[in-house]
């Protein structure tokens, strides 16, 4: 096994040593030497995370590289990137960013383009570094800055060579989200009522107090109940009209008009409309209790009012918004969320399987065992617990704090996602911190 | 007599026997390649820590023996596709100007005593020129086919085999210097006869070691094997001249380099390691089981040669082509060379 | 002269079909000299060599390069972009993918940098499992480039031997992370979650197999004949030609300068422990192969000081539930495996970065691909490629 060798030859040693043997520059020393010698064409010296970044008149930006690259106390050779940013009105900026192998102090020499956002030129530092030449034209590509005197910004690096407009621009809109916005940008827990939102946007600075959300999770329970309720009844309606249907077949064995048939359609129909309307009463109840939206897309203007038809309406794609694809139905895509079952595991019983397990039925029962026990600490003033009907998915649950140590924290914690058979709280360190551990 | 004319003597009739002696080699033809080719990926996998074939099988025996099989048939029913641009009747019968002088020199080869379909007189010189004509093959592919890659692919396989030709025929040149005869037969029965020193009964790869030596590499390089497979080189040039062939032709060419590799190492065998005979001076019981035996000690030690090539194959990254023509023009012709003046010196004196 | 600057996507330009096709046009002048043009060949954006969709156009002259140009851009996903659109927490999930083979010192170069801009103080733990992580990484990048270097020049069999060995460490992976690719472990102040039980254990037994193992390698390919001939002087890069063009990684290590960011300037544990960093003779193609492999057992010698220093402790912190970092502009470099991998985050107080400049080591180096090129001949062409370690998708990101 070799470790490093003698070096030789011009790639070698002999020019090792020309890179070494320096002292790094503290960060205000450099802006000095520069300051020196570009005078006014220093705009601005800022250090910040111990970095120095360096804005300087864009004309004056290929004499303080050259500056940068020649001097021996500064010794910038290495050519690290360029970086683009979008200043809005002002126009654009050019980040340099250089290096110096013998010296190993870092320099960022910013530039404002001239020229503003129609015609944004900078001069090009291709002649000093041929690294240059590449990054250039990126920042070209991306947010169409013309470099002069670079050999050649065309064809285009990154996008396709007939490509229109220059894309890392802001007003560059990305066409998905203009359709929507990207559902990750709300916080996960804004996914669902209106009123959650309003409360969000004016709780997200100010502290919340432990009793609003001891009331707050409250009601959510009672709305879990409610909730429950009507899915038993609806879950009964539907066994029952399965049964008439299944006995009105039975005796039109022989012949079977299609009359008949429809009728019983009709008849099970109607008492699934007859479970629904109790839904839609339950979800009345619910609704009294302080929450305007119903957790069972009922009747047709329940449906409305859902996420899920707000994100249709605006265009969404199927399954692409974390509420889950528009017109999902309980029992068909999606497993069911039963919160009995989640009151009951709430109160100490093991978490069960709910519905019918999708190819993600681990996560999804998370979120439903989640649900669960957050609903339990409800009356413990813990974390708000958002027991969501398939307007949820449990990937947005994600904001919540694990029932171990909510309690105590008044803040809202971004903290474990877990895993459904993770009986252990956040923040056991429960592996060997030794080699060889336990290894029982 | 040969045996195989023993057996269609019944039949007194020359069109006959003939038929029958070819169709026995077009049939060794179509399986050796099968064997040789199996052997490769069984090694090649084993070598690099992995299994090789494995569903592929015969009837009830599995262990991937049918792949190559399988190959045949999912070439045969593929698609004949001709590129548009490429010179449709070159590109047609370049396989097969590939593949045919192989089989046509495994006319002459020997496999054991009586075993054989012609006996010429001239035999090796007859194999290695019939040999050469196999390079048009795939010259006509890279040329006609459209492709650039097929066309770096050509030039360095016209580099490559005509390169090679030289130290191929020297090697086998000091052989039959040594032997005293073109043909194969009696190259078998002369070192049957031969002694080192008078005393040591070997094959001729002992006083030969240098002339086996480059037979072999040269053989390798006439094959495009690796090391030797610049013309081929897929991670450069894609697959050479068989870029642009699919199907029964590709399979043909896939063919051509196996049945290649089998009639190369026969040729092998047969000039430097003894032929049909275990060790010179052990002879073989008469009549059908001595024939018998001697096809199976022949297709042993062709066995053995092949393993060797496979082996290459897993071990050796390619040679560049300028380093390919450096060793053959700078190193192996001028050994060659050397190789012939000292044999013909020692058989002189000795 | 096929003019490459005009070189444009359509097929066949500059050259006439003087035959089946396109092929070389020869002709004749008065002296009756044989003037022969360059070929003019595209070797990718499908190819066996390119470790992707990296195009190079070259002006052959038989078989020796005039002049070659890469042309990226055809894996261009527009990661910057996607990340102005996402939040600081969300872009972790991104940046795994740009140099996916290196997915973790991705995550954690931007976790480092929204760290350092929030101020966070990541726990103890965290930090040493993160170095332990990276080096694994690193090795596994390693490993496939060690294995994919010796296919391109036709060894076939060390790419074998090198993915058996990706396979266990990817379960080892796994077994932590939940992926093999792409980890996703690092988090905004820590990690996702603890280490399962046994991983030190198992890390420990897979240090002295991929140590044991890596002979092989060195048996098979650094005494080869073959290969030091195809290899050995062949592209290479002096270190102010690469200083200009701002090569990083083996590639800069192999031409004589041992500049790791780890040891320039240590990010999480790396200055707290012993880093060697190898570095090569000539910056050829062999010493940037032998550097890779000398730098797999350096990453092994760090796993094992790292698992002899973890300590117990938190793995995470508790985020506000805005993450949201403090106007300003940060930028963090970090060794990759490939090279160094910077963040240059510009931060407007906002939940989403304003900018996300991801500097990136394989765009430098293949920038310094048409030096590397001339005058090669096509089959140093391929050792080159193979040598210059990059993966497409950190060059387009």
């Amino acid at each position: 096994m070799s470790s490093t060798r003698e070096v030789a030859t011009r790639t070698g040693a002999r020019a090792a040593e020309a890179f070494q043997g320096g002292s790094p520059m503290e960060p205000e020393a450099l802006a000095a030497h520069l300051c020196e010698r570009l005078g006014r064409a220093v705009v601005d010296v800022t250090v910040t995370y111990g970095q120095l970044t360096l804005t300087v008149e864009a004309d004056a930006l290929a004499e303080a590289a050259r500056l940068c690259k020649e001097s021996p106390a500064l010794a910038f050779d290495f050519y690290d990137h360029n970086a683009g940013v979008d200043l809005g009105e002002e126009g654009f900026a050019v980040v340099t960013h250089l290096y110096s192998l013998r010296h190993r102090h870092h320099i960022m020499i910013r530039v404002v383009a001239p020229g503003g956002r129609q015609a944004p030129k900078v001069p090009t530092l291709t002649h000093l570094y041929a690294g240059a030449d590449w990054h250039e034209r990126e920042v070209y590509d991306m947010f169409g800055i013309d470099f002069e005197g670079h050999p050649g910004l065309l064809p285009r690096l990154l996008t396709v060579e007939n490509f229109e407009g220059f894309p890392l621009r802001k007003d560059f809109l990305l066409a998905t989200r203009e359709a929507k916005p990207w559902p990750g940008l709300k916080e996960p827990k804004e996914i669902g009522s209106d009123e959650e939102e309003a409360a969000d946007a004016t709780a997200a600075e100010a502290p919340v107090a432990a009793e609003e959300k001891a009331q707050a999770a409250k009601t959510r329970a009672e709305r879990a109940r409610a909730k429950a309720a009507a899915m038993r009844a609806e879950k009964q309606s539907e066994k029952a009209a399965a049964q008439a249907a299944s006995t009105e077949e039975a005796e039109d064995a022989g012949s079977a008009p299609a009359g008949e048939a429809e009728d019983a359609q009709a008849a099970a129909a109607e008492k699934t409309t007859g479970g629904e309307t109790a839904g839609a009463g339950a979800a009345q109840v619910a609704a009294a209790a302080g929450e305007p939206e119903p957790q069972t897309p009922g009747g047709a203007a329940d449906v409305a009012r859902t996420d899920i038809a707000k994100d249709a309406a605006a265009g969404a794609v199927g399954g692409d918004t974390a509420a889950g694809a528009p017109g999902d139905r309980p029992g068909t895509d999606q497993p069911v969320h039963d919160p009995e079952s989640e009151a009951k595991v709430g109160e100490g019983a093991p978490p069960v399987p709910s519905g019918a397990p999708g190819p993600e039925a681990e996560g999804r029962h998370g979120g439903a065992e989640r649900e669960g026990r957050s609903a339990s600490d409800a009356a413990a003033g813990g974390p708000k617990a958002d027991a969501g009907g398939p307007t949820a998915s449990p990937y947005a649950d994600r904001s919540h704090a694990s029932a171990g140590e909510g309690a105590s924290e008044a803040s809202e914690t971004l903290d474990e996602v877990g895993r459904p058979e993770d009986p252990r709280p956040a923040d056991t360190p429960d592996d060997d911190t030794r080699r060889g551990g336990d290894d029982s | 007599m040969t045996v195989i004319a023993q057996v269609t003597l019944a039949f007194d009739s020359f069109w006959l026997s003939l038929a029958l002696n070819l169709g026995l080699i077009v049939v060794f033809f179509l399986t050796a390649p099968l064997v040789v080719g199996y052997m490769e990926h069984k090694v090649l996998g084993h070598m690099q820590d992995r299994l090789g074939p494995m569903e592929a099988g015969i009837g009830p025996i599995k262990h991937g023996v049918g792949q190559l099989v399988a190959d045949g048939v999912k070439f045969i029913q593929k698609e004949d596709i001709i590129p548009s641009a490429a010179d449709r009747w070159v590109f047609a019968w370049a396989p097969a100007v590939s593949l045919v002088p192989v089989l046509v020199v495994l006319v002459v080869v020997p496999f054991g005593p009586g075993v054989w379909a012609v006996q010429l007189d001239a035999g090796i010189f007859f194999a290695l020129a019939v040999s050469s004509v196999g390079v048009l093959g795939i010259l006509m592919a890279a040329w006609s086919s459209a492709n650039k890659y097929s066309l770096m692919g050509g030039i360095r396989a016209a580099a490559q085999l005509i390169a090679y030709e030289l130290p191929l025929v020297l090697a086998a040149a000091a052989v039959v210097l040594q032997a005293g005869t073109l043909s194969l037969v009696g190259i078998i029965e002369a070192q049957n006869e031969f002694r080192l020193f008078g005393a040591v009964p070997v094959p001729y790869a002992v006083p030969h070691i240098i002339g086996f030596g480059m037979f072999y590499v040269a053989a390798l390089a006439e094959l495009s094997r690796p090391p030797f497979d610049m013309p081929i080189a897929d991670s450069e040039i894609i697959f050479g001249h068989m870029t642009e062939y699919t199907g029964l032709r590709y399979a043909f060419f896939m063919l051509s380099e196996y049945a290649g590799m089998v009639v190369l190492s026969a040729l092998a065998t047969v000039l430097f390691l003894g032929g049909w005979y275990p060790w010179p001076g052990v002879p073989l019981p008469e009549g059908a089981l001595g024939a018998v035996l001697g096809f199976g000690v022949t297709m042993g030690k062709i066995i053995a040669l092949t393993f060797v090539m496979v082996w290459l194959r897993a071990t050796f990254p390619r040679l560049r082509e300028d380093q390919l023509q450096r060793m053959s023009w700078l190193v192996l012709i001028p050994l060659a060379l050397l190789n012939i003046v000292v044999v013909a010196v020692a058989k002189v004196m000795l | 002269m096929t003019d490459l600057d005009t070189m444009t996507t359509e097929r066949g330009q500059g050259l006439l079909p003087g035959g089946p096709g396109e092929g070389m046009l020869v002709e004749i002048r008065d002296e009756g000299e044989l003037a022969t043009q360059d070929m003019n060949l595209n070797i990718g954006p499908q190819h066996p060599a390119t470790h992707g969709v990296l195009r190079v156009v070259i002006d052959l002259d038989g078989e020796k390069i005039r002049r070659a140009r890469p042309i990226i851009g055809y894996m261009h996903r527009g990661f910057e972009k996607l990340a102005e659109a996402r939040d600081y927490r969300q872009i972790m999930a991104l940046v795994n993918r740009h140099d996916w083979l290196s997915a973790f010192n991705n995550e954690l170069g931007v976790a480092i940098a929204v760290e350092r801009m929030m101020e966070l103080e990541v726990p103890e733990r965290a930090r040493w499992i993160r170095v332990l992580m990276a080096e694994w990484n690193r090795i596994l990048n390693h490993l496939m480039f060690v294995g994919s270097f010796g296919l391109e020049l036709g060894a076939i069999t060390p790419v074998f031997f090198a993915f058996r060995e990706r396979e266990d460490i990817q379960h080892l992976m796994e077994s932590a992370t939940g992926g093999r690719l792409h980890f996703s472990y690092n988090r905004v102040g820590g990690l996702k979650e603890d280490l399962p039980r046994g991983f030190l254990a198992a890390s420990a037994q897979m240090t002295k197999n991929v140590r044991a193992r890596s002979q092989e390698y060195r048996d098979l390919l650094e005494g080869n004949e073959i290969f030091i001939a195809r290899t050995r002087g062949v592209g290479a890069l002096p270190l102010d030609v690469a200083a200009s063009y701002g090569v990083t990684g083996p590639t800069l290590q192999a031409a004589g300068l041992p500049e790791d960011s780890r040891v320039t300037e240590p990010y999480e544990k790396y200055g707290e422990i012993d880093v060697r960093v190898p570095v090569g003779q000539n910056g050829d193609s062999y010493d940037r192969f032998m550097v890779l492999l000398d730098r797999i057992d350096a990453s092994c010698d760090i796993i094992d000081q790292v698992l002899d220093s973890i300590p117990s402790g938190p793995v995470k912190t508790n985020l506000p539930k805005v993450v949201k970092a403090p106007e300003g502009a940060i930028y963090v470099r970090t060794e990759n495996p490939l090279g160094q991998c910077g963040y240059y985050l510009v931060s407007d107080g906002k939940k989403n970065p304003w900018r996300l400049k991801m500097r990136t080591p394989s765009f430098n180096n293949i920038a310094a691909m048409p030096y590397l090129l001339e005058g090669a001949l096509l089959s140093d062409m391929i050792a080159i490629l193979g040598s210059v370690f990059f993966v497409v998708g950190d060059i387009d990101r």
